[in-house]
């Protein structure tokens, strides 16, 4: 093999560049706007912000330890629903790699955020959330499909999901396909704004 | 995200209202989404965490949007967060390897069926190789196919860092290709 010019070089860094680019034909994920009235736009930080989060955090933790003692059958019951229900939390046996968070930000519709890991897999307690930890009633026919599932299995899933009889809005839904899909190796490219198409009901 | 986008210029001024930010923000998304992903393609190698990067310029983009002042600097904002949030990638995938949980991102990977081409994965798999930085300059230069000082400007260097750095990757990769012959 002969040695490269550098302009032939380049021209192969561009060349590969652009092969790969052109495996992006369209967005599996809508404008991040769409959801956006969940989004706050936070004011900016002061320098007394921190301290207060890490003030905060300790008065939680504190209290979630004493206050099971100090109020008679307040642990018997902890799922009871009440108006200040505490938030979904991931099942004790979930264990996370260090890659991902267990704290999850939710939308006013439900969505939440952070979807996967910084290494690109999907976040267990995302996952744990859209499994049956949320209490949106969520519970996506889409999660529970084999890695197997065909094109038309995830999508009729996905349309009984947000159907008449189905519980899911359509960004939620498309987080939780996005989640199964990354899960199981999918390439589908469904979304459930531009291109799902559900039979109509009835 | 960090980023300072006040920019004198002779862009419009945004309207900073939150519905406008949306919207404003919205629009630059239909127009630049797509260009973004493929961008940060480049630099983590599969269009999931792509996507996941550049959502998040944008959120970053929206959240500062009162801070925009020359609209037309917008774009070297989101490309310098996707620069950042491919580095947030890189990292974690760094923590993972760690814990021997690898992750081969599909692009460069030898089994890549979306690619064509053998020398395409080859010098794709050598640049994957190469130090983030000179990554982050060769994608810059010769995928945006940008010139050194916007390179500069995007990665909050010196144009003469770019230039070397730029030399040293071409350089680094004209031998890991001889190697891999």
């Amino acid at each position: 093999m002969t040695d490269h010019l550098p302009d032939d070089l380049e021209e192969r860094v561009r060349d590969a560049y652009q092969s790969a680019a052109r495996t992006v034909q369209t967005l599996q994920r809508p404008s991040p706007m769409l959801a956006a009235g969940s989004v706050p736009r936070p004011r900016r930080m002061n320098a007394l912000v921190p301290l207060a989060a890490a003030v905060a955090v300790i008065v939680v933790i504190g209290a979630s330890v004493a206050l099971p003692r100090l109020i008679p059958g307040a642990s018997q019951n902890p799922a009871a629903p009440g108006p200040h229900r505490p938030r979904p939390t991931l099942p004790s046996s979930t264990t996370l790699p260090s890659s991902c968070t267990a704290t999850l930000t939710e939308g006013n519709d439900g969505t939440i955020t952070p979807l996967f890991c910084s290494d690109g897999s999907p976040n267990p307690a995302a996952l744990a959330y859209y499994e049956g930890h949320n209490d949106r009633g969520f519970h996506p026919a889409v999660l529970r499909l084999a890695p197997s599932s065909t094109r038309s299995q995830v999508k009729s899933a996905m349309c009984a999901d947000i159907g008449p009889g189905g519980t899911m809005g359509l960004q939620a839904e498309q987080q939780a396909y996005d989640l199964a899909a990354r899960r199981n190796s999918w390439s589908y490219d469904i979304n459930t704004v531009t291109n799902l198409r559900c039979p109509p009901a009835g | 995200m960090t980023v300072p986008i006040y920019r004198a210029g002779t862009g419009p001024q945004p309207d900073p209202s939150p519905n406008a930010a949306r919207a404003a923000v919205d629009d630059l998304f239909r127009l630049h989404a797509l260009g973004l992903v493929r961008f940060a393609l480049v630099l983590v190698g599969d269009q999931a965490t792509a996507e996941d990067v550049v959502q998040e310029a944008f959120l970053g983009l929206y959240r500062a949007w009162d801070r925009v002042r020359d609209t037309g600097a917008v774009l070297g904002y989101l490309r310098t967060a996707v620069v950042n949030g491919a580095r947030s990638v890189h990292r974690g995938r760094g923590r993972a390897r760690l814990l021997r949980v690898p992750y081969d991102p599909p692009v460069w990977s030898a089994e890549a069926a979306a690619m064509d081409g053998e020398d395409r994965r080859a010098v794709l798999a050598a640049i994957a190789r190469l130090p983030q930085r000179q990554r982050e300059v060769l994608a810059l230069k010769y995928y945006l196919d940008l010139s050194e000082h916007e390179v500069a400007a995007i990665l909050r260097v010196s144009r003469g860092t770019v230039a070397a750095t730029g030399a040293r990757a071409v350089a680094a990769l004209a031998r890991q290709l001889r190697e891999d012959q």
